[in-house]
């Protein structure tokens, strides 16, 4: 019995072993399963990972695959697109079917060694699509090895920038452009250089023998000729004397342009004193009144401002009324530049002649009603666009002319002169 | 007061003719010779070929474009010598240009003066030359060389 009872015992040790190591079994393989499913999982979510990339990337950028001979094994859609082939006739072909030979042979030559040294290669290529038109892509390409560690394939990953190209074209193609009129203009400038010495001295130059011997011709022989040869004489001395002016008037004109402006602070108030200094003699024999006050600081070359005051007080005093000239000079703040107007009680200008009257050399009245060339106010004109301004005539409610110009603010000219240096 | 001796570089006859009439009628004895162009001024400075035997000059009247050889190699040329550089020379030009003022003065001019347009301001400016070059002015005369 006792046997018996051992031996039953035994056996439900051993069916109670047996069980225990059934359920760890169990247990283990119900882990093995959760890990399975766990990892299963866990690539399926990296799988859809990578497919919501892929997704990304094709709505991006043309994708092609090509074996290490340069054959395609794949495109996507947009690589299609681009390029006009379709899947069908483009796998199998040799990438070169998209060349557009505008890419010289050592361009790609050096692709492939960088390729083949397992670099990855950027650049941008123009290729030509299916009819002919040409692209711009810029590329990356990379090479992928197989488990074995050989060269497998390459993979090329593009975005079109055809557009950018273009844009980039027309830039270069401006900028030479640029740079062509820039150099014509140096050019015409020495030509007009050129033509400044050529008129201050070679025209001059016959120009003051006709008028010194013209001269010499009257005062030798006046009266020992008839009357008719006097006048004659008289004449021939007047125009080469007013040639004379108009060259001098001429070569003004293109000094003004030449000029360098030495732009300072400047007080247009004692800029108007300083004209009037000038004035000195017309202003006492007319008895013009010039009035100003709190005339502003402006960002001006003094000397030529000083010549467009003069030029405008001037021609106020000079074309006055019956009554005695009085000049106002006045100046008020705009957004962001100075308007300073010279005002008289002057004969005024006809608002038909508003805009011709800056033009050189025109005048409105006969050199017996009023003697000068018409230079003024072309200079002034000249002058104050080269300072960055406007001139021009206003209507006003009182008889006479009303000029008005801009200057640049100090501080604005300050900070731009900041921003030069 | 001394005769001064003048050499008139000018290639218009009009302009010398002018020149010399009025230095003539303007009180300080002065001995005008004039030649027409640089190559001319040079020789004549030189006392070279027919040239050997003249008076050499006190002062030089120098017109800048000249044929052949211009006045400013002229001037150049007369200033880098030793002893012609003493000569006062002054430049008696039709150009106002600044460019031609400013390299005549580098180059050594003594003076420089534009050609009046009008026939008083060109008889007065000669007539000053005159008056201060070979009255006020010390040259240094050919004696005391």
């Amino acid at each position: 019995m006792g046997l018996i009872a051992d031996s039953a015992v035994a056996q439900q040790i051993h069916l109670q072993e047996v069980n225990r190591k059934l359920e760890q079994e169990m247990a283990g393989r119900e882990h093995a399963e959760r890990a399975l499913k766990q990892g299963l999982a866990m690539s399926e979510a990296a799988l859809k990972e990578l497919a919501d990339q892929k997704f990304a990337l094709d709505q991006h950028a043309s994708v092609a695959v090509t074996d290490v001979q340069g054959t395609i094994i794949y495109v996507n859609d947009k690589f299609c697109a681009i390029c006009q082939y379709s899947k069908d006739e483009l796998i199998g072909q040799n990438h070169r079917i998209l060349n557009s030979g505008h890419h010289p042979k050592e361009f790609f030559q050096q692709m492939y060694q960088d390729l083949a040294d397992g670099k990855v290669w950027r650049g941008e290529i123009k290729n030509r699509a299916k009819d002919r038109s040409t692209y711009w892509v810029d590329t990356t390409i990379v090479r992928t090895l197989s488990t074995e560690g050989k060269p497998r394939q390459y993979v090329s990953i593009r975005a079109e920038i055809t557009e950018r190209k273009l844009v980039e074209e027309a830039l270069a193609r401006q900028a030479l452009e640029l740079s062509r009129k820039a150099e014509e203009l140096e050019r015409s400038n020495q030509d007009l250089e050129q033509f400044a010495y050529v008129a201050s001295h070679d025209l001059q130059e016959p120009l003051r023998m006709v008028a010194t011997y013209t001269q010499l011709l009257a005062e030798r022989y006046r009266g020992r000729l008839d009357e008719q040869a006097d006048k004659y004489i008289a004449y021939s001395v007047d125009g080469a004397v007013r040639m004379q002016a108009l060259i001098q008037d001429l070569m003004k004109f293109s000094q003004v342009g030449r000029a360098e402006i030495e732009s300072r602070t400047t007080e247009c108030g004692g800029v108007v004193e300083q004209a009037l200094k000038s004035l000195q003699s017309a202003v006492q024999e007319s008895g013009a009144v010039v009035n100003w006050n709190g005339l502003p600081m402006v960002m001006a070359d003094p000397s030529q401002l000083a010549e467009v005051f003069q030029n405008l007080i001037a021609n106020a005093i000079k074309f006055h009324g019956a009554e005695t000239p009085v000049i106002q000079i006045d100046s008020e703040k705009n957004d962001h530049e100075w308007v300073l107007t010279v005002s008289d009680n002057g004969i005024g200008i006809p608002p038909e002649n508003w805009q011709d009257i800056f033009v050189i050399f025109r005048r409105l009245h006969t050199r017996t009603e009023y003697p000068g060339n018409g230079i003024g106010l072309s200079i002034c004109k000249k002058i104050i666009e080269r300072h960055g301004g406007k001139i021009w005539i206003e209507a006003q409610a009182k008889p006479g002319c009303c000029f008005k110009f801009t200057l640049p603010m100090e501080t604005l000219c300050k900070a731009a002169q900041a921003a030069q240096a | 007061m001394r005769t001064t001796e003048v050499l008139l570089v000018d290639d218009n006859p009009a302009d010398t003719d002018l020149t010399s009439e009025i230095l003539a009628s303007s009180g300080c004895p002065s001995h005008i010779q004039a030649v027409t162009d640089g190559v001319e001024a040079i020789a004549f400075l030189r006392r070279e070929g027919k040239y050997a035997n003249a008076a050499s000059p006190d002062f030089v009247i120098l017109d800048l474009n000249l044929p052949r050889k211009d006045g400013r190699a002229v001037l150049a040329e007369v200033k880098a010598d030793p002893v012609l550089r003493r000569i006062p020379i002054a430049i008696f030009s039709t150009s106002q240009a600044q460019q031609d003022i400013i390299r005549s003065y580098e180059l050594g001019a003594n003076c420089y003066v534009s050609k009046p347009g009008n026939l008083q301001e060109f008889i007065s400016a000669v007539t000053s030359i005159g008056t201060f070059w070979f009255s006020l002015a010390r040259l240094p005369h050919q004696e005391e060389r």
